[in-house]
């Protein structure tokens, strides 16, 4: 089954879905620079018809964090 | 940056590291390196003076104590005016000392020696020989002590161990100049003790000699370039624009020197911190130079400005561009050279900004020629910005003014 928040991460950031996992972050990822954040943030956003607060925006360090805090609001992904 | 203590430091340090090492993978127990690494961190400190350690021993027991009640308050309505009395108890000696460095260093200076020897003669005798002294390190100890606030207030770091935080707040490479190690790079470990590993320990020596070489053999040579800040005013306009030029390499090859030790000797530790610098001035924009240069500063305050103000939404993404900088700028030191430093460099990122968003400038990759020409560019922005890090407020026209050729009648 693909995963659907690791092709979404994929498509913003221009690189395969292969080379992410959860433990991908800005830190091993030179394209996830903070102009690709924000559209994160907006891809995610629409997306998951979620809205993210600033707490939960700055704990997304990585993807599995991300995916953590999508569940949190109730999204099965 | 090429100091006295500075140099000093590494070179105790490395001295220690030699003698630490043997023990400290011999232990099995990660609360006991823990232990060791604070330890270390303290020695390594109370060989420059023990002065210093009256200082920092309290500093990351508030810190520790702020952490607990940061985690208390999580949740509760008193959090957020808790989290926000900590950042501003934290800031106050960095503040003082940017603000009023005299009295702050006087003070600094009688009162830690003063505590020695009174309570502790025999480190007061020794602390007497010691040399009148900045509070060193308190920049990266004080941003290091709020990433770990304000990463423990978004719940992002659980409760810690006040062992933890002190092999942190003590780990002894990243002290005097960096990189401004989170607490994840030194606390993800779990309770995993560090074994020892020969590929690493080589990895990290190797980095040790590449940081000496930078220091000692590339940047050493180029010292001299700092007096034009002093002497500009004499000399021909091209004599200052060629030290100018020496003064941006010797200025990156001494703090990234001196960066590749602290990462080297965080290596032989058992420990892979990111470090400071990638190649900044091959960078062919403003953006992927701040990308690549003093890097852990810039996701300091990527993951602490920039995300809080705003920066991830494009109505508010401007203010936050403008504070990420600012706060880099100022952290520096809080001066009118260096707020005009952050601005200038703010509107280049912002300008650089709105280019990226231009139709023209996502049309097709640019030429190997356009590529070269813009890091040539960058380059020299960055190199004519520099000379605001260096030089008071009332010698800027002057500099300036030799740049293109004017003399200075003063």
């Amino acid at each position: 089954m693909e995963d659907k928040l690791i092709i979404l991460f994929a498509q913003v950031l221009g690189v395969s879905p292969e080379s992410l996992s959860d433990a991908t972050g800005p830190e091993d990822t030179d394209e996830w620079d903070s102009l690709k954040a924000m559209e994160l943030v907006s891809a995610i956003e629409e997306a998951f018809a979620v809205e993210l607060t600033t707490a939960e925006i700055m704990k997304m360090r990585t993807i599995g964090i991300a995916r953590e805090v999508i569940r949190g609001k109730g999204i099965d992904i | 940056m090429l100091d006295f203590p500075t140099i000093c430091f590494f070179v105790n340090l490395l001295v220690i590291q030699a003698l630490v090492l043997p023990l400290y993978y011999a232990i099995r127990v990660s609360k006991w390196q823990q232990a060791l690494l604070a330890i270390t961190g303290m020695v390594s400190l109370g060989v420059i003076t023990p002065r210093l350690l009256v200082f920092y021993v309290p500093f990351w027991l508030f810190v520790a104590l702020l952490h607990r009640v940061t985690c208390w308050c999580r949740g509760t309505r008193i959090a957020r005016v808790v989290f926000v009395l900590s950042l501003v108890a934290l800031l106050v000696p960095l503040v003082a000392w940017k603000l009023l460095p005299v009295h702050f260093v006087n003070l600094f200076n009688l009162l830690t020696h003063h505590f020695l020897w009174t309570y502790c003669r025999p480190l007061g005798v020794i602390d007497s020989i010691k040399d009148y002294l900045l509070p060193l390190g308190l920049s990266f100890a004080t941003f290091r002590a709020l990433d770990l606030l304000i990463q423990t207030y978004v719940d992002a770091i659980p409760r810690q161990t006040i062992s933890r935080i002190l092999a942190y707040g003590f780990f002894a490479p990243v002290q005097i100049v960096g990189p401004l190690v989170e607490f994840r790079e030194l606390g993800d470990s779990g309770n995993a003790a560090r074994r020892f590993r020969l590929d690493e320990f080589v990895s990290g020596a190797g980095l040790v000699f590449i940081g000496l070489t930078k220091v000692y053999v590339l940047a050493f040579p180029l010292r001299s370039s700092r007096e034009i800040f002093t002497y500009a005013d004499v000399n021909p306009t091209l004599t200052v624009w060629l030290h100018l030029i020496l003064f941006t390499w010797y200025f990156y090859l001494n703090f990234a020197g001196f960066t590749d030790i602290a990462v080297g000797a965080a290596r032989l530790f058992g420990y892979r911190v990111q470090g400071n610098f990638n190649r900044p001035y091959f960078r062919s924009n403003i953006q992927l130079f701040w990308a690549n240069w003093h890097m852990s500063l810039t996701r300091w305050a990527q993951r602490n400005v920039f995300v809080p103000v705003g920066g991830y939404r494009k109505r508010t993404q401007t203010r936050a561009i403008f504070a990420t900088m600012m706060t880099i700028a100022l952290w520096h030191d809080i001066s009118i050279p260096l707020a005009l430093f952050g601005l200038i460099h703010a509107t280049a990122l912002y300008a650089n900004r709105l280019w990226q968003d231009h139709p023209a400038a996502k049309r097709k990759a640019p030429s190997r020629f356009n590529t070269i020409a813009a890091a040539c560019a960058t380059q020299l922005f960055v190199t004519l910005t520099f000379p605001l890090l260096a030089l008071p407020m009332e010698a800027i026209p002057m500099f300036y003014g030799r740049l293109i050729g004017l003399e200075y009648a003063g």
